[in-house]
């Protein structure tokens, strides 16, 4: 049994054979065969050593051929290693004492070696392990032949390992039998957390080197709610994960049931709650747990779908779809917030390297600079509003000046609609993120312009802390009760109260339980959380009295400490539903 | 034939120590021969005839290993090979630039 730790980035916990992707073009089927086919599975594995030699040969004679003798001897090399007799005894013994699969015992040998040169002094001899990588992708397509089981088409369920998931690598996953993720590399806004937080499957990113420990079938549990990978469990943990598997289910389940009730306070104060979503097909999961709507729907995924940049019909047709699926509950578009350095197309020259993205040019900073990719995307968001309630907000608006920039060219893109003669509806609320600490110093004067706000605290935080959370040295700095972070939520709440215009908190701590009540006693009556949390949510706020809100928003603002103010939040939510939470479960 | 048993120590002078370009005509070598030769790091020691032996010795650019051989032809081996880590192992150097 081995413990790893990383970043958890979407909850849950669940566990399965482990597929490792890049290394298996497909998976291991099975792990144990019977001892009665030992001595058949034996001959397959020789047969299999044998033409994979005789494919290599092949490859030997035509380098040699074409390319000159000193490209045949790469493979002459490779051809040592898979006739090696120490190999082939390594992997027999395994059949033959472990009754692993041929496959399996093939994939553990082999990472083995693997892990060997890869820690062989410097990288160039460490990127020689890819050598021993190909040889075992050969082998285990020459055992598999025709039954091996493409990655687009499985038939049972798996946890996927990675060293870094891409949009390329899990664009031909079957997804309906994915479990969980686990990578080596990543942070909380990688391709990985984000696919992961849309499948609501557990994940746990950043774990640093471990596929080496691993091969393709063993079985491995993620926790995606402690942020822990554990390969080959013992019976003992795997029971207990078990059962934290099935209390979870059995509260989600209950919570569901209550989805229709709605979300107001004991004393009929109704609070809003909303659903933060990347991907149409999210919709649905906040419909089903009984969202107010879609309070914030990231755009990102448009544009880090493929290579070219999004056309206008490709952001039409998926505003559309969610516009449809909402029926008739409102939603917020946010436009592209990435750095520039992720946006494909001719930008990567303008992050420059080196530099501090969370600093550079992305997000509206971007969108500002890059007009026709910010026009193609408020057409397509003007368009698809004829159809349900569509709002749009700009994402880390730092000055006025900026905001009065984005509406110019809201005002150019309707008049390029009316002139095409287009059906599309102008009449919309526009809004901007409050993540920026100068924003929410100057919230009155924006308030004055804008039709709402909504605080994106992660960033918020981000910036006011001046700390990467995704920065193991310096994350536990990172705290959404610190004493700052209330005050600049009070200061726009307040703003936003005085002229009248609606404030939501979107972002992590919007999700946070112990942060409800303190949310509402702040003024907050909008919330947008992640789809997984939202029954949660409300269950909190049904709970909850006004007057109580106010006293816990009262009492917090009086500390000084993020570490009190977090202990004093979780004691009173654990007053206000103490039948609600179980102990085992993180808050 | 009088059995011979060889022994010599060598430096290992390849820029990226004992990878597996080199180690693989070390096998290719030593597999032409009949007699057995045992390659020495330390405690480590493996068969010269076996590539994953030759990776476990885990041999960086200057370390010493000792060979030992013993056969009938060991001394011919011994002399191929001590030939190899003065200075064969360069045409691998090159090599090693070649993409793969």
């Amino acid at each position: 049994m081995l413990v790893k730790r990383g970043i958890a980035v979407s909850p849950g916990v669940n566990f399965g054979p482990a597929l490792i992707l890049g290394a298996e073009d497909f998976r291991i089927p099975r792990q144990f065969v019977s001892v009665n086919v030992i001595d058949t599975e034996i001959a397959r594995l020789r047969s299999a050593l044998d033409a994979v030699c005789e494919e290599i040969a092949e490859n030997e004679r035509l380098a040699s051929d074409k390319l000159g003798e000193q490209y045949g001897a790469i493979f002459a090399a490779h051809l040592q290693m898979v006739s090696s007799p120490r190999l082939r005894e390594e992997i027999e013994t395994l059949i033959r004492e472990k009754c692993y699969s041929p496959e399996h015992a093939s994939s553990r040998v082999f990472r083995r070696y693997t892990k060997l040169v890869q820690h062989l002094g410097d990288n160039y001899l460490a990127e020689r392990a890819s050598d021993i990588i190909d040889l075992e992708k050969r082998l285990l397509k020459q055992l598999l032949g025709e039954k091996r089981e493409e990655l687009s088409n499985l038939t049972t369920p798996i946890i996927v390992l990675a060293n870094n998931l891409t949009p390329s690598e899990t664009a031909g996953l079957a997804k309906e039998f994915v479990l969980g993720f686990a990578t080596e590399v990543g942070g909380r806004t990688s391709h990985t957390s984000i696919l992961a937080g849309a499948l609501e499957i557990p994940a746990v990113v950043g774990l640093g080197e471990f596929l080496s420990d691993i091969s393709g079938g063993d079985m491995v549990i993620v926790d995606g709610n402690n942020g822990e990978v554990i390969i080959d469990p013992d019976e003992e943990t795997l029971a207990k994960y078990k059962d934290t598997g099935e209390r979870q289910r059995s509260m989600a389940a209950r919570l569901a049931s209550r989805r229709k009730i709605r979300s107001e306070t004991k004393d009929g104060t109704r609070i809003h709650v909303m659903g933060n979503i990347e991907f149409p097909n999210e919709v649905e999961h906040c419909a089903e747990r009984g969202a107010d709507g879609i309070g914030l729907y990231r755009t990102e995924f448009l544009y880090l779908q493929s290579n070219t940049e999004p056309t206008e019909e490709i952001h039409y047709e998926a505003y559309c779809k969610v516009v449809q699926a909402a029926q008739n509950r409102p939603i917020v578009i946010r436009t592209l917030d990435l750095g520039a350095d992720k946006i494909p197309r001719g930008y990567r020259h303008l992050a420059k390297e080196g530099m501090n993205p969370a600093l550079g040019l992305r997000s509206v900073r971007l969108s500002l600079r890059d007009l026709p990719l910010f026009k193609t995307q408020l057409r397509a968001i003007f368009r698809a509003a004829v159809h349900g309630d569509v709002r749009i907000m700009f994402p880390l608006i730092s000055t006025l000046l900026e905001w009065r920039q984005a509406k110019m060219i809201v005002g150019d893109v309707l008049e390029d609609l009316e002139e095409r003669g287009v059906e599309f509806n102008s009449n919309i609320p526009i809004g901007m993120m409050v993540e920026v600490p100068a924003a929410a110093l100057l919230a009155e004067e924006f308030a004055e312009e804008v039709d709402f706000f909504s605080i994106g605290t992660n960033d918020l935080i981000q910036y006011t802390l001046a700390v990467d959370r995704s920065d193991p040295a310096v994350s536990p700095l990172y705290n959404s009760s610190d004493p700052s972070i209330l005050r600049l939520i009070k200061m726009v709440v307040d703003a936003a109260n005085k002229k009248n215009i609606p404030v939501t908190v979107c972002g992590q701590m919007s999700s946070d339980l112990k942060s409800i009540p303190l949310l509402a006693g702040l003024g907050i009556r909008q919330i947008s959380a992640t789809p997984l949390a939202i029954p949660e949510v409300k269950e909190v706020i049904r709970h909850l009295t006004i007057a109580q809100a106010e006293e816990i928003a009262a009492h917090a603002m009086t500390i000084d400490v993020a570490r009190d103010v977090e202990s004093y939040l979780r004691g009173e939510l654990y007053k206000i539903c103490p039948d609600l939470f179980d102990e085992e479960l993180p808050l | 034939m009088q059995e011979s048993v060889c022994r010599q120590i060598v430096t290992v002078k390849m820029k990226q120590g004992l990878h597996l370009r080199p180690i693989s005509e070390i096998v290719r070598i030593a597999r032409d021969y009949t007699c057995d030769l045992k390659i020495s790091n330390g405690d480590q020691s493996g068969n010269a005839k076996e590539v994953y032996d030759l990776l476990e010795l885990k041999a960086m650019p200057d370390t010493q290993l000792v060979l030992e051989a013993n056969g009938d032809d060991a001394s011919k081996l011994m002399e191929e090979i001590v030939q190899f880590f003065e200075s064969g192992y360069k045409k691998f150097e090159e090599l090693s630039d070649l993409p793969d």
